[in-house]
């Protein structure tokens, strides 16, 4: 995709990218509600943001990175709220993304609980492994060494381990 | 047993049912009103700068303000030296803010989350220092020699003689107010984390105790440790 600078170029980025949006949403919030406003911001973000892409990474890989940053600074409530709450229409049926994603399916809420006890970055690390992301490309988009997205995987998916044998106690 | 590798299925699963149904919705972003929703992005673009440039405008009038009556009244050093250590404290205050305003525009949020987030850190550092500073010298210097300049430039009563009981009510204050800042931060660190309140009442305690700064320092420990070479993670 070329440079957007357009309002239709923007427009078709938010289209192409609402997915991308709604997942990193996902992975940070747990309230429906507030995954609205995370996306809103998000959007905002996107479209400040636009005037420095450089093309030096793939559109998607900087979307990612700008909607990461901007629901790990939500999370700690750097990022100004916006005033005007009423919800942007982004073309996504949040209700239905939501049906699709929900914490019903017993996997599902095994996933929730991982996500739930890791810190911002872990997180943005799970996202990207979900997402299919290899260990160097994880590394390139966060900001860190392939080594350190290993052993940090490594880790979660020991917890994971861990988790699910507590999970399987409590149940019995 | 399940493990990441189960999850991610299943996350690809969701994540097809997802892209299927916004395909079945069909092509919905042109379908709104798309200028609509840039106004409301530059609406709230906007915003985001009204708070700065309020706190700018304000900070300007007061240096002015102060200013002639620092011209006004040079020579008369026992209004001059209140309005130069409010103008000194306005000063600083505004070139911190500026600065502050200025470090968090040129952040990138396209840059890789480790990195921004170090700078976010950083940031949230110096500011919660600021605003503890802030706020320990404003409660001096914005209430008694605030009352001086304000009632000589605005009515042209002296505070000092204003009453025979005047002068010792103002230095009472004024000592009370210094010996406030270590009382402050010594009773903040036993009892501020038990302190219950509004967000912005906590928020007054969490700059003035240092829990601001001490979360402040954990994130960007945690940052740090995230970047660091695996053979240095603890």
């Amino acid at each position: 995709m070329a440079r957007p600078g357009t309002d239709e170029q923007f427009a078709a980025l938010l289209e192409q990218q609402q997915r991308a949006l709604y997942k990193v949403a996902y992975i940070y919030c747990r309230d429906p509600e507030e995954r609205r406003d995370l996306i809103q911001e998000m959007a905002i973000a996107l479209w400040q943001s636009l005037a420095k892409f450089n093309n030096q990474s793939s559109i998607h890989t900087w979307t990612y990175r700008v909607a990461m940053n901007v629901a790990i600074s939500y999370r700690r409530s750097e990022s100004r709220r916006i005033r005007d709450t009423r919800p942007l229409e982004l073309g996504l049926n949040l209700a239905d993304a939501n049906e699709k994603f929900g914490a019903d399916h017993h996997n599902g809420r095994i996933l929730r609980e991982l996500i739930d006890g890791l810190n911002e970055l872990d997180r943005a690390l799970v996202l990207l492994y979900l997402e299919g992301f290899d260990h160097a490309e994880i590394a390139r988009v966060l900001g860190t060494t392939d080594s350190n997205v290993g052993t940090r995987l490594g880790r979660i998916k020991s917890r994971l381990k861990t988790q699910i044998i507590e999970d399987q106690r409590s149940a019995k | 047993m399940i493990d990441l590798d189960d999850l991610k299925a299943e996350w690809v699963k969701r994540d097809m049912a997802l892209a299927a149904a916004i395909q079945n919705n069909g092509n919905l972003l042109h379908s709104i009103q798309l200028e609509r929703q840039l106004d409301k992005f530059r609406r709230a673009n906007a915003w985001r700068n009204v708070g700065f440039v309020v706190r700018i405008t304000i900070s300007i009038g007061f240096l002015a303000l102060f200013g002639v009556f620092m011209g006004r009244n040079f020579g008369a050093w026992r209004f001059f030296i209140p309005a130069a250590l409010l103008h000194l404290w306005t000063i600083i205050d505004m070139v911190v803010a500026i600065r502050e305003h200025l470090a968090l525009r040129a952040i990138d949020l396209g840059g890789p989350p480790a990195e921004v987030q170090k700078c976010l850190a950083k940031l949230r550092l110096q500011r919660a220092r600021s605003m503890k500073w802030r706020l320990l010298t404003g409660q001096i210097l914005w209430w008694i020699p605030f009352a001086i300049v304000l009632f000589k430039g605005l009515l042209g009563v002296d505070l000092y003689t204003a009453s025979p009981f005047m002068s010792i009510f103002m230095a009472i204050n004024v000592m009370a107010g210094l010996v406030l800042i270590p009382l402050v931060l010594f009773v903040g660190h036993l009892i501020g984390p038990k302190l219950a309140g509004s967000s912005f009442s906590r928020m007054v305690i969490d700059a003035i105790t240092g829990h601001d700064l001490a979360a402040a320092r954990a994130t960007a420990q945690r940052i740090e440790d995230f970047i660091k070479p695996v053979t240095d993670i603890r």
